[in-house]
Order: structure tokens, then sequence, then C-alpha cells
């Protein structure tokens, strides 16, 4: 009944919009968020995203800001990392998300992590992937010709600080292809996923009656390591690891 | 007229004369008795008497008597007598009796004593010997008060065998064949093994009448106990120990004993009760439902949930009812099946349950309550409750189908909730809120933007530098090896080059053009050392050339004779006086290089 309602609804709205341009909604979408009318500027800025299949970071922000002033957390969530996932460096979406993510039921502490490892973590969530692959290119080309220049130099004081020169480009281009490799899997291979059902228990293996391990609620957000049918294997961020229905989530 | 008189008289010598007043009474030993048992019928008055008259005793065996007994005492300056008679007589059927008054003379008068009551019961002997036996036993219990069966306490379970948490009734009953019973607690009984619950008891204050193997008892419950095995096993109904008074009849010591209607000894006994087995089975292990947590008895379960729909956050009651006969004190709240999701406090315990001879009756309800935090449709169950029917030997259950519980969406209460118990305790900002949208211009591109990183541009803007760097040392090697190869060629193309020199040297010289052969020779001797001693030109002098060629191993008259034609070719060149020789140098510098050729070959 509800999913009905939802696509009537959406139905409504899209034969609606349709005449309106991509900008035209955008703009839209901002003065309903702007005057308070939140379900109005969430469904704009959704179907932004779902008719014109826009794949934009502020387009993503706004739509999870909007579903936050309507309560839907686990909607709101997806969203936000949606956008994180498109611009890493995205500091509103982050903040935002932290401040969703206290309205939830659960409440996971992720597994303690060396203080390096965290560093590496957030050094890596500065910049995009993208970013890091540019400072990767740059880098390495600047370490090539720092070689050339010291091949070529003829005295020792060129040669020490073209040495130097090339020992740092050739550093910094080894720490960011690692940051690109290290953000290109947290953000592009591995599968994260938003749980959208309310409650749900999750499995011990992949079979409807096997024992419950755990339950995670709406809007946390899993690390899905595992496909098998509808079901799939999914990881907290503590660490815990079980099995839950597929349609339980929603793919970030 | 002369009766009255008569007896007002008496009346007054007895106030005045004994003081006392003149009483004729008929007293039975017992009102109660077995058929053949002996009873004692005695008849006394507390004066002189003749004339006595015996009642009618035929429906009596008469054992003895009567026994006439007439005794006098002086107790304080009072005087008394008493006279008696004795029958032992024996009930010959069962019924109700009444023994009629017996009269007696006394004086002028005729005194009638009161009659008696008798029931004669059932009897296990009515054998003459049994009636002996028994006399013989009263005579020796008299003297040894509490022995044998005259006076025990006894143990009585309903049942000697059952399962664990099947419910036994002990009951301790004190039997006596004594007239009174007086009794006290001296030592309860402590179970081992057993759960309890004593059960009041609703004695009569007399006694009761009980009738034992052809003997009549007064009985009394001391203590009735419903005892629930805990352990399987054979388990002991201890022991109970009473300290009991009995009155015995013993031989009047004196007339004033028997006028007292004394004769009697207050003994003081201990009894001690036997210890009784029990034989306690465990549960069967064949066919115990998972569920089973050691209820026990012919019972019932119900199981409810008082509303299917709630809003989230809303409390649900589920009940579980069990009912019926059964240790249901000891059952444990039962294990449900919930959806972890449900927040379920523990089961608030509701008993309505009584505690009689009858055994444990009524019901025990548990009721959890359940909040549900989350909307959701919830499948509560399958739920089962399980207990063992001593009775009919075997597992019986209440199961209860899934249940299905619909949560509305608490319009956020639940989460309202949560927010504030996230947030106590910690620094507290004013209000947090999330930032605003942005507003600025976008581009709204349909498509995801290609990844960079890992793409063709990215691995070919990658491979640029190493290519680069390999170009560089490609051509720097390349450089290198021509600069090399080119020293070679000129150092193996050397004497051709100073040949051709030479020859245009020839050439100048059959022109007489002086300036300009000198020139030549002295270029053609250069270039040839040049190109042979891979020297540059700006390097080359007279000293270097001097020095290389000795280098080369060439002889010291070549080095000499190269030395002067180079010299000879500046003093030429720049002196231009000497002309002379011409032919000479020109020969001297062929000479020169076709013997470095020669000399020098690599």
């Amino acid at each position: 009944m509800k999913k009905i309602l939802i696509a009537a609804l959406s139905f409504l709205i899209h034969t609606a919009l349709l005449a309106l341009s991509p900008e035209a909604k955008y703009n839209d979408a901002h003065t309903a968020f702007k005057t308070n009318d939140f379900q109005k500027a969430a469904n704009l800025y959704r179907s932004l995203v779902d008719e014109d299949s826009i794949v934009s970071a502020d387009v993503y922000y706004n739509l999870a800001n909007a579903y936050y002033r309507l309560n839907d957390y686990p909607s709101a969530i997806l969203f936000y990392r949606k956008t994180l996932k498109l611009d890493p460096d995205y500091e509103d979406a982050a903040y935002n998300l932290r401040l969703t993510e206290r309205n939830l039921e659960d409440k996971i502490e992720p597994v303690p992590q060396l203080f390096y490892i965290r560093w590496y973590r957030s050094l890596c969530a500065t910049f995009a992937t993208d970013t890091w692959a540019w400072l990767f290119c740059g880098t390495f080309f600047l370490s090539i010709i720092s070689l050339i220049f010291f091949i070529r130099s003829k005295n020792a004081e060129q040669r020490k600080a073209f040495f130097l020169g090339l020992l740092a480009m050739f550093f910094c281009a080894v720490l960011a292809v690692s940051l690109a490799w290290s953000s290109y899997q947290r953000n592009e291979v591995t599968q994260r996923a938003v749980v959208f059902a309310g409650s749900v228990s999750v499995k011990s293996s992949p079979v409807q009656s096997a024992m419950g391990l755990f339950i995670i609620h709406a809007g946390t957000t899993v690390e899905i390591t595992d496909e098998l049918g509808e079901w799939v294997k999914v990881k907290l961020e503590d660490g815990k690891e079980g099995w839950m229905i597929f349609g339980d989530l929603e793919r970030i | 007229m002369k009766t009255p008189i008569a007896l007002f008289l008496l009346i007054v010598i007895q106030t005045f004369g004994f003081s006392q007043e003149l009483k004729f009474s008929a007293t039975l030993s017992r009102n109660q008795a077995a058929v053949g048992e002996q009873i004692k019928l005695t008849y006394s008055l507390n004066a002189m008497g003749n004339a006595f008259t015996a009642p009618d005793l035929s429906a009596f065996d008469l054992l003895m008597g009567p026994q006439q007994m007439f005794g006098t005492q002086n107790v304080n300056g009072k005087f008394s007598q008493t006279l008696s008679y004795t029958y032992y007589i024996a009930g010959k059927k069962t019924g109700k009796f009444t023994i009629g008054p017996a009269s007696i003379r006394v004086g002028n008068g005729v005194m009638k004593s009161n009659s008696v009551d008798i029931e004669i019961t059932k009897g296990g002997s009515t054998s003459a010997s049994g009636a002996q036996q028994q006399q013989k036993q009263q005579q020796s219990s008299a003297s040894q008060p509490g022995n044998g069966n005259d006076l025990y306490v006894k143990a009585i379970v309903s049942k000697v065998s059952g399962v664990v948490g099947d419910q036994f009734l002990v009951t301790y009953k004190l039997y006596s064949r004594y007239a009174q019973l007086n009794y006290e607690l001296s030592k309860a009984p402590t179970f081992n093994g057993f759960y309890t619950e004593d059960i009041a008891l609703a004695n009569k204050p007399n006694g009761e009448q009980e009738n034992i193997n052809g003997q009549n008892y007064l009985t009394a419950e001391i203590k009735k106990v419903l005892v629930f095995p805990q352990k399987s096993g054979k388990l002991e109904i201890p022991s109970i120990e009473l300290n009991c008074v009995v009155r015995q009849r013993v031989q009047a010591q004196s007339i004033w004993d028997q006028m007292m209607g004394g004769g009697y000894r207050d003994a003081e006994v201990k009894v001690k009760s036997a210890a009784v087995q029990l034989e306690v089975k465990p549960h069967d292990a064949a066919g115990k439902p998972v569920d089973f947590n050691g209820a026990v008895g012919k019972l019932s379960a119900e199981i409810t949930l008082d509303r299917a729909a709630v809003k989230a956050g809303e409390a649900v009651n589920l009940r579980i009812t069990v009912s019926g006969r059964g240790n249901l004190k000891l059952i444990d709240p039962p294990m449900l099946n919930l959806p972890a999701e449900l927040e379920v406090y523990d089961p608030q315990v509701k008993d309505n349950i009584s505690v009689s001879s009858a055994g444990m009756n009524g019901s025990r309800t548990f009721e959890y309550l359940i909040i549900p935090r989350a909307g959701g449709d919830y499948n509560l169950g399958p739920m089962s409750f399980s207990w063992f029917d001593p009775e009919a030997r075997q597992y019986k259950s209440e199961t209860l189908q899934i249940l299905s519980l619909k949560v509305e969406k608490g319009s956020g209460d639940a989460i309202v909730v949560n927010r504030n118990r996230a947030s106590g305790g910690k620094t507290k900002t004013i209000s947090e809120d999330i930032r605003f949208i942005h507003t600025a211009e976008t581009e709204l591109k349909p498509e995801e933007p290609a990844l960079f990183f890992l793409s063709l541009p990215f691995f070919s803007l990658t491979a640029v530098s190493p290519i680069a760097f390999i170009a560089f040392i490609m051509i720097r090697r390349r450089d290198l090896n021509r600069r090399q190869n080119r020293g070679l060629y000129r150092m193996k193309e050397a004497g051709s080059m100073a040949s051709k020199r030479l020859k245009k040297a020839s050439e100048l010289l059959t022109a007489r053009n002086k300036d300009a052969f000198y020139e030549e020779v002295y270029r053609a001797l250069f270039g040839y050392f040049s190109d042979k001693l891979k020297l540059p030109m700006a390097e080359l002098n007279r000293t270097t050339i001097e020095a290389m060629l000795g280098q080369k191993n060439a002889s010291e008259t070549l080095i000499q004779k190269v030395l002067t034609t180079l010299d000879a070719c500046e003093f030429a060149r720049f002196a231009p006086g000497a002309s002379e020789s011409m032919n000479e140098v020109y020969e001297q510098a062929a000479t020169i290089i076709r013997e470095l050729e020669q000399t020098i070959k690599s």
C-alpha cells in the first residue's frame, strides 16, 4: 500500500515536473527548502536523481538535508554517504552525517585502530580518489625530472640537491598513489549499504531459520562483503559480521 | 412423706457430718471400644451403702466382677469413705449401648447412678485370646508407657514413588490408646532435597477415634507437609519426635485417690516416627520437550497477548497462565521465542495458589511486558509451555502458534527517547543542527564522471614520465656512443684526411702559394694529431703532442722529426722570407704521417 502510494505520488510529481529543466528543478527545490516545504524539496531533489539521473554531490547533499528535516534518517544517511562517496572532501556532508547518525538506534563503535592507521584514514579522506591520482602523476613526474637533473648534474652540490628532491618527490608519489588506491578501495570497490528495515536480526548463515547474531536498526551503514542469492553478508564497523536479506538494504 | 424427710435429714447429716455431697456415679474406662475389648465399668459411692443392684449388662460379656471395694480415709481431720463396684465387660456386637443406672441403698434412701453410653465398634480380633493379649499389653504398657502400640507417631506418605517435582503429602499422625492426647513437638522434621509447603491443620482438639487392627486409637495429626522432591534417587522423609504426656491408671494408693477419681499417674513419653523412604525417579528422557523446565502435575497452560497492534514505544502484555494441580510455585518463567528486536522485561509473577491436603492447586501467571521500539510486523512464537503429567506418565505441552504483532511507527517517539539517552552526561551544546543546503550553481551532469584513477589517461600520464626518462637515457647513451664512434672513425680516417690535405698542399706547392701551402700542411698535421690522439684542436700544442706521442710509443727520432716539421711550418707561416724548403717540408710531413700511421694503430 505504502509503495503504491509512493509510486503514485512520484508519478504525479514526475508528470508535474516533466517540463522543468534540471536547473529549474534545482532552483525550485532550493526555494521549497528555504520555505520549509521539505517534502516538496525532497521530491524535487529526488526527481533530479531518479528522473534526470543527475550525479552531483550538491544534489545528494541537499536531498539528504531534506530527508533529515523529514526525520527520514535512513534516507538522509544514504544520501550523505552518496555525497561523500562522490566527494570525500565534502565537509558539510560529513558533519551532517555525524549528526544524523546520533539519531540512530545503533551506536556502533568502530574497532579501535592504531594512531597511524587513523591518520592515514583521515588523510585518505581529505581528497577524492582522483585528486590523489593527479597528485601522484604530478609528483611522479617531478621525481623523474629530479632524477634526470640528478644524472645530468656536474658538481656535488647540484647532485645533492637533486637527489634530495628526487627522494622527496618519490616519497610523495608513493604516498599519493597508495592513498589513491585506499580511497579507490574504500569508495569504489567496497560495497556499502544503509539498512532501511526498522530493525533486522542479522543471522549467522543465509537461512531464515538461522540463529540471530545481533540486531541492527534502520540507518546503520554496513559493508557488503559477500552475496548469495537474496542474502548478503554484511560487516559492521565494529567488526561484527552476519547475513541479512538484501531487500532490507539500500546500496550507497 | 417419709422419704423426703429422710432425704432431707440425710442431706443435713451429710452437710454437717461429712460436709460432702452424696455421689453415686458410673464411669467407663472408655466411651468407645471394639467388640471383645475389655471395658472397665465402675460404680462408686462416697458413702456407705448396701443392696447394690447392678444394671442390665446382658448386651456385654461379663469378664470379671463385680469387685467390691471399700475404703476410708482421714485427711486433715476430714473423714471420707468410698465404696466401689467394678465390672470388666466386653462388647458382644457393634452398636451404641446405654448401660442403665445401678441403684444402691444409702441409709434409708436408694440412690441411682447415672447411665453411661458406650459405642461398640467393629473390632479386628474378637477372640478371647486377642482380648487377653490386649489385656496383657495394657498391663505391660502400664508399667512402661509409650512402648509398643499404645502410643506411636507415624509418617504417612500419600505415595512412595514418583518423579522429581511430583507432590507427596506427608502426614505425621500420633496414635494413642490413652484417654487424652497431650503432646509437644520436640524435634521438627528437616527435609533435605525437598521443597516443602506446610498445610494448616484442622484437628479436633480431642483427637479422633480410629480403629486399627481392631483397636481403637485416639489420633491427632501433628504436622501435614506437602513435599516436592527436587532430585531423583532414594529420598528420606525424616522422622518427627514428640514428647507426650500420658495418663495411666494405677492401683489406687489410697481411698482418697480413688475418691478423687485418682489412680492415675502422668508419665512423659518420647515417641519418634520411623523414617520413610521415597523412590524419586528422574524425568523421562524420552520425549522430553526442549522447553520443559520442571513443571510437574495435572496442568494446563494458556498463552495470550493483550493487543495485536500497537504503536512503537507502547507496551504489550504477553501472559502465560499455568493452572491446575502441580508444583506451581516451582515453575520458572518459560523461555520465550520473541524477536530480539523487542524490548522484553522480566516477567511479573502472579500467584493464585492454595496449598491443602488436596495438594498444590491454583494458577501461576507470568506477565511479560514487551515494548517494541521500532515499527514493523513482528512474529511472536511459536511459544510453548511443557509439563510432565505424572498420572498420565507423559509430557504435555501447550503451544501458541505464531502470533503477529503489528507495530506502527510511533511518530519518532522511540527515537526521541533514544536521543535523550544518547546525549545524557555529555557536554551540552545549546542545540545542534545540520548545516544548510548548498545553493550555489553546480554542474548538473546526468552521469557520474568517469574515474581518472586507474583509467587510460591515468596510466598514460603515469607512463609519460618513465618514457621520458627512458628517452633521455637513450638519447644520452646514443650521444655518447656517437661521440665515441666519431673519434674512432676519425682516428681510422686520420691518415686519409691528412693525405687529402697534403694533396691539396702539393697543388699549392706547384702553384708556389707559400702561405696557403704552409697553412695547409700545418692543418694537415694538426688535424691528423687531433684525430689520431683524440684531442680537441684547442688542446693541441707542441708539448701535448710530444707527450701524447711518447705515450703512443713513437720513436724519439720520429717525435723529433714531427716537432721540427711543425716548427718549420710555424716559422714559415709567420716568417715570409724563408721559402727554400717547401718541398722538404712537404716530404717531411708525408713521411711523418706515413710513419705514424704505421706506429699508431689504435
